[in-house]
């Protein structure tokens, strides 16, 4: 198996197959033009991580999604580098996970990775393409307080151990503290990837800098910490990504603990 | 020219001549500046109807000075022309009391901004983009590429709904089963439909209202929530989508049938 992260070359009328879990790619070389189609798979957890360059060709006309790029650079290199979304990322527990009074817990949420397929000596960008696409969210107020997000299920595994090895998904380690007497209810947590940098450890897992979710007697948010330093579940884990968007260290972002409490009475 | 200016001077007099030169040079001038001025507001980087507004109390602001200046210069005395002006505005305001409604109601629309430059409104029968906020009136470009000019009297007394107003909109999709199928189950399949819709919102949360008993069968209502630019294609995808899970799962979308029988005379005497 070949890893499908990192550049390669597809000479003129040979085409390249790439596999991140759901999604498959296909790249076509032509004299003066990429030709590029892709396909996601049902199942968004689907692991294997494939490349096939060249591959057998077939008509990508006939595809959806096939999109052609017209280019005067000559090289026929194309490359494939992971990103983190491009919006903030929604996770709600696929159970009710709950952190009881003055208790901390760690979980680990992951999140699709997106592709971007950049070509040429320059890495000059031909299309950023989602791993797998999340359902949209609105996180937030249904007004314009509220941002629009991708929505993940997560199940909120506890121990690192406990992680499956998924290299078209980042793992964020998320540190949830309740400093109130009553029992916080982890309804969802609104992890901002575009401020985040993405990281690869030696064993081809990628990660996210930690988040910090603190819940303070009296307060209607649980106040998010981005942690600047590297992942804490891997500390070796190498730079891999810049974040898409700039922001200041320790930065603190609100989260909403509960959402649409009035929702269902509408109608 | 020294000949013209002496012929005018022959004939109006010096004094009168400076005047009516001065007179032109202001109104030359402000008048210049009242149709340029405004238009550097397009630079600016401010909101399409800020511009607008600045655009019009600009010119407006200007004329009006320029027109008064002008007619001081003259040598009109403005006192005997202002109280000339309110025996005028009486006259003038019966008749034109729509306009000066019109005009009024402009201005309490535009301190209201209950909709800006851009949004997309429905007033009435008409449903289109805003394309400018102006003293007498609203013009609405619809979506058949037609002007529509609403008096803002009009926009003042009607309910004007703003579908720009907030960044997420639900739609709501009516549909009747028959009697015979069970609603937990044709629940559970709506909800899998707007899981699969990706550019259906997961928050906040699709719903399936019952509404009734119905001639043909059960009435429900199936709620989706998308943001505003997708709002169209997800109306279209969720009625696809709605039909062919139904398919797949034999829920059956009952059609009312009327069968007439034709019957001869002779067999009602």
């Amino acid at each position: 198996m070949t890893d499908a992260w990192g550049a390669f070359e597809v000479p003129v009328g040979k085409m390249g197959r790439w596999k991140f879990g759901p999604l498959t790619l296909h790249a076509l070389r032509l004299a003066h033009e990429w030709r590029l189609a892709h396909e996601f798979d049902e199942d968004p957890l689907h692991g294997a991580i494939d490349a096939q360059v060249p591959c057998p060709l077939h008509d990508l006309l006939g595809t959806e999604t096939v999109r052609r790029f017209g280019v005067s650079n000559p090289s026929c290199r194309i490359a494939m580098s992971p990103l983190l979304a491009d919006r903030s990322v929604v996770a709600r527990p696929e159970h009710p996970f709950v952190v009881p009074p003055g208790e901390a817990s760690i979980v680990y949420v992951s999140s699709p990775l997106w592709v971007r397929v950049s070509y040429g000596t320059d890495d000059g960008l031909l299309v950023e393409i989602p791993t797998y696409r999340p359902s949209d969210t609105w996180f937030g107020p249904p007004n314009r307080a509220g941002e629009l997000a991708y929505s993940t299920r997560t199940f909120c595994r506890t121990s690192v151990e406990e992680l499956p090895r998924r290299p078209h998904r980042a793992f964020t380690r998320v540190i949830i503290e309740n400093r109130t007497p009553l029992p916080l209810d982890f309804a969802s947590v609104s992890l901002p990837m575009p401020r985040f940098a993405l990281y690869k450890d030696k064993n081809g897992a990628f990660w996210t800098q930690d988040v910090g979710l603190l819940r303070n007697t009296g307060d209607e948010f649980a106040a998010l910490r981005l942690d600047a330093k590297i992942p804490g579940a891997a500390p070796t884990a190498k730079l891999v990504t810049r974040a898409r968007q700039i922001s200041e260290s320790n930065m603190m972002v609100r989260a909403f603990s509960s959402l649409f409490a009035g929702s269902s009475e509408e109608r | 020219m020294n000949a013209l200016l002496e012929q005018f001077q022959a004939l109006f007099g010096v004094e009168e001549t400076r005047s009516a030169l001065r007179a032109a040079t202001v109104f030359v001038l402000g008048m210049t500046l009242a149709i340029f001025l405004p238009r550097r507001f397009r630079r600016f980087n401010l909101h399409p109807q800020q511009k607008l507004i600045f655009r019009v109390a600009t010119r407006y602001t200007l004329v009006i000075i320029t027109s008064v200046w002008t007619l001081h210069e003259l040598g009109l005395n403005l006192s005997v022309l202002f109280g000339a002006a309110g025996i005028l505005t009486v006259a003038l305001g019966f008749a034109s009391q729509a306009s000066a409604s019109n005009l009024i109601s402009g201005l309490f629309m535009m301190f209201e901004s209950h909709f800006v430059v851009g949004d997309i409104i429905t007033v009435g029968e008409i449903t289109g983009e805003v394309v400018s906020i102006d003293p007498l009136s609203v013009k609405v470009r619809t979506f058949q590429n037609l002007s529509v000019r609403i008096p803002n009297e009009t926009m003042l007394k009607s309910n004007v709904t703003n579908l720009s107003g907030y960044p997420v909109r639900r739609y709501d999709m009516k549909l009747t089963i028959g009697y015979d199928e069970d609603l937990a189950r044709v629940s559970t399949i709506l909800m899998n439909v707007a899981a699969d819709i990706e550019i259906c919102l997961d928050e906040p949360t699709p719903l399936v209202i019952f509404q009734g008993w119905e001639e043909r069968g059960l009435a429900l209502q199936f709620s989706v929530w998308a943001t505003r630019p997708n709002y169209l294609e997800l109306m279209n995808r969720t009625h696809v989508a709605v039909r062919e899970a139904f398919r797949e799962n034999d829920v059956v979308i009952p059609v009312l049938r009327r069968e007439l029988t034709m019957v001869t005379p002779a067999e009602h005497p």
